[in-house]
């Protein structure tokens, strides 16, 4: 991700609210965004001295977000009744909006699908960059915006309690 | 743009770490950064000026008897334990007592450190931003390390060692290059001083800083 010959270097504020945003996508909760990115700020602090770069930042916070997953034992679940479909349709340029209130929607996401979708739609990285970015393979990042958006429109056209379903698979976040 | 695209972007725009919460953070971060910056360069206090002359003293002594020592002992560690050694370092974050952009200062801090007079920044590290500097111990023989970014959260770094301390050394100013646990090397050497180059990434991440051995004329800068 080579961004540094066109793009006016961000101030610290602009860092800092840039990285809150990645802690977001990555929680979906403010407060813990709020936690997470002041202390991979700080932690950028004491050890350089100042914050180089969005991507260090990016990384630290994607760091810590993991560790705490492990910490707490997050797991995620997902449900048995609706199969994933054999084949996920290819990404749009041209992607319809969604109905209703999108952070209800993302809400349904796992971490690593909403961290996709934030890198590719709002921060305009390119599936290879994002490879780099988040170290998966390129075909993972097109499989999980895939899968993103198809539970996006799936939760929109059919909303409904998230919890109601019969059967749980425990399925680890592919972090860890 | 999309629907979705906008919409996705609109969501992310709209949140924003609340402005007192930004201040802390800020704040807080030039503290702790501030801080250590102190805890390295904060001298003893007027009062305690006996204790730093004793200490002074002290060091000064050891620093004869290792030279003693040294020139009685002139083993020369091998070279080939230079590269487990920059992996190793590197395997926990290292503190830099010495931070600067200014290279010409970094320089002069090595130098006062003990790095040998010859020892020159080469010329493609020069457009880089720099990190900082330290002395590190490479089997008991000084390196002078300063680190450099050389994109975006990437560093490359360069160590200098003399040529008198180890055996097996590069023996021309042509690098060699190998790469060795997940990180690339060149190394060289340029009078009584032997060049190590590292980065964490594959060769051609480090090949664009090494000197190409046909432009002689431009490999090092004099500072």
């Amino acid at each position: 991700m080579d961004d540094s010959i066109a793009t006016p270097i961000p101030t610290d504020a602009e860092r800092l609210q840039s990285g809150y945003r990645y802690a977001l996508a990555l929680t979906h909760h403010p407060e813990d965004a709020q936690d997470l990115v002041q202390e991979a700020w700080l932690n950028l602090c004491r050890r350089y001295g100042r914050v180089e770069s969005n991507a260090l930042l990016f990384t630290a916070v994607r760091n810590l977000f993991v560790d705490q997953c492990r910490r707490k034992k997050i797991v995620q679940f997902e449900s048995l009744d609706q199969p994933e479909p054999p084949e996920l349709p290819a990404i749009n340029d041209e992607e319809p909006g969604l109905k209703g209130d999108l952070a209800t929607l993302l809400a349904v996401l796992r971490p690593v699908e909403r961290e996709t979708l934030f890198l590719h739609y709002y921060l305009g990285h390119t599936a290879d960059e994002i490879a780099q970015l988040t170290g998966q393979p390129r075909g993972t990042v097109l499989s999980l915006l895939r899968r993103a958006i198809a539970k996006l429109r799936e939760a929109a056209n059919h909303p409904g309690p998230q919890t109601r379903c019969n059967q749980w698979l425990l399925l680890f976040v592919s972090f860890i | 743009m999309s629907d979705l695209r906008k919409q996705i972007h609109d969501h992310y725009a709209a949140q924003s770490l609340p402005a007192e919460k930004m201040d802390a953070v800020l704040a807080r971060g030039r503290e702790v950064a501030g801080h250590e910056a102190e805890k390295i360069i904060k001298l003893p206090s007027s009062a305690r000026w006996w204790r730093a002359g004793l200490a002074l003293a002290a060091a000064l002594a050891i620093f004869v008897g290792l030279a003693q020592w040294r020139s009685r002992s002139p083993e020369k560690v091998s070279f080939a334990g230079m590269t487990p050694r920059v992996v190793e370092f590197f395997g926990t974050p290292p503190e830099l007592p010495k931070r600067s952009q200014d290279k010409a200062e970094l320089r002069a801090w090595l130098l006062a450190q003990g790095a040998p007079a010859d020892f020159r920044i080469p010329a493609k590290l020069m457009p880089l931003e720099s990190l900082g500097c330290q002395v590190v111990d490479v089997h008991g023989r000084p390196a002078w390390l300063t680190c450099f970014w050389r994109e975006k959260g990437e560093l490359v770094h360069l160590f200098a060692v003399r040529r008198s301390d180890f055996r097996d050394g590069p023996t021309s100013a042509a690098p060699q290059l190998h790469e060795h646990g997940g990180w690339s090397f060149a190394s060289w050497a340029e009078g009584d001083v032997l060049y190590t180059m590292a980065t964490a990434a594959p060769m051609e991440k480090l090949r664009p800083f090494v000197w190409a051995p046909r432009r002689t004329g431009q490999f090092l800068a004099r500072l």
